[in-house]
């Protein structure tokens, strides 16, 4: 593959192709932000995914990416301090823009099908059109700083597509929700850049990592330290970006949105980004880090699971799903195993994706079916009748990607998550701490906990009732084609990088053990669910409440600020207000002596002036008559008067 | 006290001067003014005359003569402008004559 088409030659070329084609969403997201419904709205909004989906796929199956291509455009320049839009494409790159263009293009085209009677209809693929941009920025950029401004455009483009029903007000308590948790990793973000620029003057990855090993021998302490801490905050962002433990509420929240989004969004790309963060970064973390992160993702991937065993609603089931996927990842990047994460991650992406748009098309099928009985929530597995029957493609979708999920052998999420288990282990021993090697353990668990609640939400989906209704509607070609497109991709991880350490089905004992695990799951849900039992103990109630985190959030941080808050109010109100209406008052006063010293001395003064000559002006202007008679009657007393003093 | 004769005549022009001055100043009319006005230059040649004839002279008749001829030429344009005044405003009252007010 060395010649043609493929063969990249020229460098400049083939960046500036892909400058032109992630300018494409953006065009089509500025056109269809403006435009009604109408012929061209669904070829304009499938367009640009496809084109780079078509451009990738090329690269992907060539292999032509073999070495790291970078493209620098000079953007801005503060005293030494350059910041360039920079692309680069490696390997893991080509890889992402693929999965990204991939499921986007299915995600659209599920949506023309879903979407279909929605008023703002060309909007929501406006809006689908930004979050594709950002990504695939984020995806090439080679630049801390564009990576920054990409980051804040998915948290705003999820933050929009969540609120998409903005008519429903717990989709509009959702997004901001979800917009104000992301703040707070974005804060994260932020400061982490900020120490980075002040050790490295850089926010180019590729200097960052040369800069690395160099700078490092002659550091202070002190700046070590900041290093560290700069960890810690990209780390926080990446909590908040991929819904890690204390900051995970956002995301069973940001179910509001429409289902495709979900799919799109909120499990296989969008939250995947804070992972492919730390991959790129990973040279930053310091070993602390390291271990912080291998226990808070087992922590979160356990935790997650747990909830997920008693809730009701199939969409947060799947997304506490994914938050326990993503725990995975983040401690496989703990461990020091990049490609373990990034394999998981790559194989998550596309069986979560299937996972939603199937569930995307149960949704659709029960809140069609159950169109005149309100009191039925679509969401609810307990509602979920004769699915097999109506909807077969989605049962085998539904069937292989949970298999993936689960972790049965052969399918591709098997293997990614073996190897995520393992390197855990691995990471745990060679450190020696007991600590790490509990939450190696936990990761264990957590296979068992997944095969407990997967297998329950499909024997209440599936197996528990077989009876068909005659209202039926059967599932739409579209929701077909894109289902029976992704079947393969659960079965077989694409991902050509290789997993650095051992792998494979037969590679570790730990394996039997796992299936080992599998099978008592399956017994436990069988002998368990079948009866459908309720009890109500503690540990149950713990699950069916999502472990009161919201609960705590709403009792402690909540109240407090809203404490905090209304003791700002109160000294706003009562002090500082004080303050300047007591100076108000005294002003008042002030000009009020000079308002009575206006009036009554210096407005007096002219005042008796002018009567004074208007007093004059009356006497002198008696006179003045104009009567021929009486001035000659004056002059005549004159006269008189003059003849008496010159007699006198 | 002993009136003489000349005091009787200036007493006689005083009263004419007061009855003149009282016409100018009081009529509406400027004709009987005229009049008023000519009574006091009477009353003012009378005195001039009897005071020369007191003392045996000519001259004050003389001149009372000549006074009296410029006072008939001073009426008869002063009666001339009555006319023209009354064919400009169509009235002779000199309050309503006022055209040099404001």
């Amino acid at each position: 593959m060395q010649s043609g088409f493929l063969h990249i030659a020229n460098v400049d070329l083939f960046m500036y192709r892909w400058m032109m084609l992630i300018s494409l969403p953006i065009i089509a997201f500025l056109i269809l932000l403006f435009i009604k419904k109408n012929k061209i709205t669904n070829s304009l909004a499938l367009l640009p995914a496809l084109s780079i989906l078509i451009f990738s796929s090329f690269h992907l199956i060539g292999n032509t990416v073999t070495e790291t291509f970078i493209k620098n455009i000079d953007w801005l320049s503060i005293a030494n301090l350059n910041i360039n839009i920079s692309h680069m494409i490696d390997q893991m790159s080509i890889h992402m823009i693929f999965m990204v263009a991939f499921i986007t293009s299915l995600v659209i085209i599920f949506s023309f099908e879903y979407m279909r009677d929605e008023e703002e209809y060309s909007k929501y693929f406006a809006y689908i059109n930004l979050f594709m941009f950002s990504m695939i920025a984020l995806v090439l950029s080679a630049n801390l700083f564009v990576t920054y401004m990409c980051w804040e455009l998915l948290g705003f483009s999820s933050y929009l597509l969540i609120g998409f029903y903005n008519k429903k007000q717990s989709a509009i308590l959702a997004n901001k929700k979800a917009f104000i948790v992301n703040r707070i990793g974005d804060i994260g973000f932020l400061v982490g850049l900020m120490i980075l620029l002040s050790v490295y003057q850089t926010f180019d990855y590729r200097l960052l990592n040369e800069y690395q090993f160099e700078v490092l021998k002659d550091m202070s302490l002190q700046q070590q330290w900041l290093l560290s801490i700069s960890g810690y905050c990209f780390l926080i962002a990446v909590i908040a970006k991929s819904a890690q433990f204390p900051l995970h509420i956002w995301l069973p929240d940001a179910m509001e949105g429409p289902t495709p989004i979900s799919a799109l969004i909120h499990a296989a790309t969008m939250v995947i980004a804070g992972i492919y963060l730390l991959i790129r970064l990973q040279f930053l973390l310091s070993i602390d880090v390291h271990n912080t992160m291998i226990i808070i993702g087992s922590f979160t991937s356990f935790m997650a699971a747990f909830i997920a065993l008693k809730q009701y609603d199939l969409k947060k089931i799947l997304a506490y799903s994914t938050i326990s996927q993503l725990g995975y990842m983040l401690s496989a990047i703990g461990a020091a195993s990049e490609s373990a994460a990034f394999n998981h991650l790559y194989a998550h992406a596309f069986y979560k994706a299937s996972l939603f748009l199937s569930a995307g098309s149960i949704i659709h099928f029960l809140h069609h079916q159950y169109h005149y009985q309100n009191d039925k929530d679509a969401q609810d597995i307990r509602n979920a009748k004769g699915l097999i029957k109506h909807l077969p493609i989605t049962f085998i979708a539904f069937t292989f990607s949970a298999a993936s999920l689960i972790g049965i052998p052969l399918f591709s999420g098997s293997f990614s998550k073996d190897a995520v288990i393992l390197e855990v282990f691995d990471f745990s021993i060679y450190q020696g701490s007991v600590l790490l090697e509990t939450f190696a353990v936990l990761n264990l668990a957590t296979v068992f906990l997944t095969a407990l609640y997967m297998f329950r939400v499909y024997w209440y989906l599936f197996l528990r009732d077989k009876i068909a209704e005659a209202t039926a509607v059967a599932e739409s070609k579209i929701f077909k084609l894109v289902l029976l497109i992704l079947v393969p991709f659960s079965i077989i991880n694409i991902s050509a990088i290789k997993n650095t350490a051992h792998t494979g089905f037969v590679a570790s004992n730990i394996y039997y053990i796992l299936i080992a695990l599998f099978g008592i799951a399956f017994f436990i849900i069988y002998t368990y669910y079948k009866k459908e039992r309720t009890t109500n103990n503690f540990i149950f109630k713990l699950s069916a409440n999502e472990l009161y985190i919201d609960w705590f959030y709403q009792k402690l941080i909540v109240k407090a600020v809203m404490m905090f808050a209304n003791g700002v109010k109160f000294f706003d109100k009562v002090i500082v207000d004080g303050i300047v209406n007591q100076s108000a008052n005294l002003t008042i006063f002030i000009s009020k002596i000079a308002d009575g010293i206006d009036r009554y001395v210096v407005d007096a003064l002219v005042n008796n002036i002018a009567l004074l000559a208007r007093r004059i002006g009356d006497l002198i202007r008696a006179f003045q008559t104009g009567k021929v008679q009486s001035y000659f009657a004056l002059s005549v007393f004159i006269l008189f008067i003059i003849i008496l003093i010159l007699k006198a | 006290m002993q009136i003489s004769e000349l005091q009787w005549v200036q007493i006689f022009t005083a009263a004419l001067f007061c009855i003149g001055l009282y016409a100018a100043i009081t009529r509406k009319n400027l004709i009987l003014i005229l009049i008023g006005v000519e009574l006091m230059i009477n009353a003012a040649i009378i005195n001039l005359s009897i005071a020369d004839y007191m003392n045996g002279k000519m001259q004050g008749q003389m001149m009372s003569i000549f006074a009296m001829v410029l006072s008939a030429a001073s009426v008869a344009l002063a009666l001339a402008i009555i006319i023209k005044t009354y064919k400009q405003f169509q009235n002779i009252n000199p309050d309503k004559i006022n055209q040099l007010k404001n």
